[in-house]
């Protein structure tokens, strides 16, 4: 009889990994992707011993620079819930510009450098523009704008070739004591310590989670998406701009398979797909990941064709692991 | 004057209407053809006509695949690979291991129907964006292709394939007209069964349809199953045609199928559009690479007119910006109301 008046058992409470556990810092997307950089860049060490030294760093960082800034536009864009395929496109004209037009003068190289990247943002500035203001699909407006962008491209540069000026070039490819790569990657990650406490980035995440909110609370939503375009465009045009510089040409394709490796590193980098959170830092470790796994999959002798397999296994699984459960399920039993 | 102001709007109201893309895509394939005609003697409409069918059979059985897709709001880029892989594995097994050509067909559809599966659990169970999920689909299928095949070159086409997709019936290919026929079969079932009607529900209002007993997941698993087969099928007869499959074959076909699509009034919102309005989308996309490559015009100038097509497709029958961001132009659409907003 006393059964009844018995309290009842308290529910059990999933444990909550807490800030001082260490399994807290494994939820956090920035961390989780920089273990895996430094522990592939290990497995890669243990591979090739020789490669063990400063130069080899140096060269890894500026392989991963043009996939880091080509993926902080896409960050940037992906962050306001949105997605621009035409990156890759502009990658292709600004080097196609730049293999053309540069004057070996070093007035005439900053100011063909300042024309292009102006050309990047505005060609961004239009996707967002037909996104923003003209409310068309991001995927759909972007693909069109890549094909009309490599149009020009091809029209500036029918095939690869061209030069840049040496000077311009030598600037690029310093690999020693420390590579250009490295000192652009410390820059603009000092550069992202600054933006990410700015109120234009909040902004930019507030659109991100909910465009209609963000309106409601007085925030420009359409101006905000535009700028995170022309944003893309001038990162991918900085990109396009170092690619001149390494290979010292131009190619009218090049950007092709920075599309879809740049979406794929922002992925990697713990940047949600559903907009809203997005970290630079990330992003660096996320070119990281993807520059080793190139040097891997050279070190091990495999077939090269089997890269997209390896990054597609990592995309799989970075995905599956970090986008679970946060817009999975709104209301019980429906999905989203 | 009212009745010139009710009539003038009628006209814009009817440009702006999701029919005119369709509308549009007609008269424009129609105006290229006969252009064609009249400024190249060496167009001849009867095997024209042929050969548009042909091309179009292959860009088009990817479009169908994609309109499916898109119509529930999703996207396929694993396209391009699934493609490939169908043509290869073909070509593999009936040629190199003397499998009967059906079952070899049958074989490589069966795989593509797997691989959609999996892209359509990972979207319906895990709420995962397609975009991602597909890519990575692509790449591991890929990579699962050609270890498959050791890297190896692929072999030729089984005779009978190619045997069939050369042969014409009334001056059309024979290809082609197993894709209009599949579009017009699927275009009747989309508005006229009730899986169709789930379809598009599923599209239109995802939680209306959940709360409504669509059972949208089953849906959703069922239109990335049937895009990934409709993509291998595709794969099989661009084989076909040109004899020796190559890897990488199918990775022009995603962009053409897609603009063909959007061409042809499919809104990436999802739950608007049509097979009919594909087809006659990707009709126009064929017709018009053949006039460009009879005009022999640079390859740059080819993408800006891809590119600028769609943009003007998309800007007359754009759904406009939500009701409330719109602060000059007229609402026309209300934009469907964020998940995150329902109690």
């Amino acid at each position: 009889m006393t059964d009844v008046f018995r309290a009842p058992t308290p529910p059990k409470v999933r444990s909550v990994a807490s800030r001082y556990q260490p399994s807290y810092f494994l939820t956090q997307p920035t961390i989780r992707v920089w273990v895996l950089a430094v522990g592939l860049l290990i497995f890669y060490f243990v591979l090739s011993p020789s490669s063990i030294n400063f130069g080899s760093l140096n060269l890894l960082t500026e392989n991963a620079l043009p996939l880091a800034w080509v993926a902080a536009g896409q960050m940037a864009v992906v962050t306001a819930a949105q997605i621009d395929l035409s990156v890759g496109s502009v990658m292709s004209l600004s080097t196609a510009i730049a293999a053309t037009q540069m004057g070996s003068s070093g007035v005439d190289v900053i100011g063909t450098i300042l024309v292009i990247v102006l050309i990047g943002a505005a060609l961004g500035a239009v996707n967002g523009f037909f996104v923003a203001y003209r409310g068309m699909s991001a995927f759909i407006v972007t693909i069109a704008t890549w094909s009309i962008i490599d149009g020009l491209a091809l029209l500036v540069l029918p095939s690869a070739g061209g030069s840049v000026p040496n000077g311009f070039a030598s600037v690029i490819n310093t690999v020693s004591p420390v590579s250009f790569g490295a000192i652009a990657l410390v820059v603009s990650l000092l550069l992202w310590a600054w933006v990410r406490t700015t109120a234009g980035f909040m902004r930019l995440r507030a659109v991100g989670s909910s465009a209609e909110k963000a309106h409601w609370a007085g925030v420009a939503e359409r101006r905000t998406t535009l700028m995170a375009f022309a944003f893309s465009g001038f990162a991918a045009a900085c990109a396009g701009l170092v690619l001149a510089g390494i290979t010292q040409s131009g190619d009218p394709n090049i950007g092709t398979s920075y599309i879809l490796n740049g979406l794929a590193t922002a992925v990697i980098g713990g940047v949600s797909l559903f907009g809203g959170s997005g970290s630079f830092a990330g992003v660096v470790g996320g070119a990281m990941v993807l520059t080793v796994v190139n040097d891997v999959v050279f070190a091990l002798g495999l077939n090269p064709y089997l890269e997209p397999a390896i990054v597609g296994g990592i995309l799989a699984v970075a995905v599956l692991t970090t986008g679970l459960g946060s817009q999975g399920v709104i209301i019980q039993g429906v999905e989203s | 004057m009212t009745q010139f102001r009710d009539v003038l709007g009628t006209g814009v109201d009817m440009l702006r209407s999701r029919r005119f893309p369709s509308a549009l895509a007609i008269a424009g394939t129609a105006g290229l053809f006969l252009a064609a005609l009249f400024l190249f003697p060496s167009f001849d409409s009867y095997s024209d006509i042929s050969e548009l069918t042909l091309f179009g059979a292959f860009v088009g059985f990817v479009a169908a695949g994609e309109t499916l897709v898109i119509l529930i709001g999703g996207v396929d880029l694993s396209a391009p690979w699934v493609m490939t892989t169908g043509g290869i594995l073909v070509a593999g097994w009936a040629t190199a291991q003397h499998v009967p050509t059906v079952v070899a067909i049958l074989g490589a559809l069966g795989v593509a129907a797997v691989i959609g599966a999996v892209n359509g659990i990972i979207v319906a169970w895990l709420g995962l964006s397609p975009v991602i999920v597909t890519l990575a689909t692509n790449g591991l299928v890929e990579g699962g292709l050609l270890a498959y095949e050791r890297g190896m070159s692929p072999l030729n086409v089984p005779e009978p394939i190619t045997h069939w997709v050369y042969t014409k019936v009334w001056g059309l290919s024979s290809a082609g007209i197993l894709w209009i026929v599949a579009s017009i079969i699927l275009a009747v079932l989309l508005r006229r069964s009730t899986p169709g009607f789930r379809h598009l529900a599923t599209g239109g209002n995802r939680i209306a349809a959940v709360l409504s007993g669509v059972p949208t997941r089953a849906i959703t698993v069922g239109a990335y199953c049937g895009c990934s087969v409709l993509c291998a099928l595709a794969g099989i007869l661009y084989s076909g045609f040109v004899q020796i499959p190559y890897y990488g074959m199918g990775d022009p076909f995603l962009f053409e199928a897609v603009a063909g699509a959007v061409i042809g009034g499919l809104a990436f919102t999802g739950g608007e559009g049509s097979f009919a309005g594909t087809l006659v989308g990707v009709l126009f996309i064929v017709t018009l690479n053949q006039f460009m490559s009879a005009l022999n015009v640079s390859a740059g100038v080819v993408d800006l007119i891809y590119g600028g097509s769609i943009l003007f497709a998309l800007a007359v029958s754009g759904p406009g910006s939500p009701r409330w961001t719109s602060r000059r132009r007229p609402v026309r659409r209300t934009a469907t109301p964020e998940a995150s907003t329902l109690p």
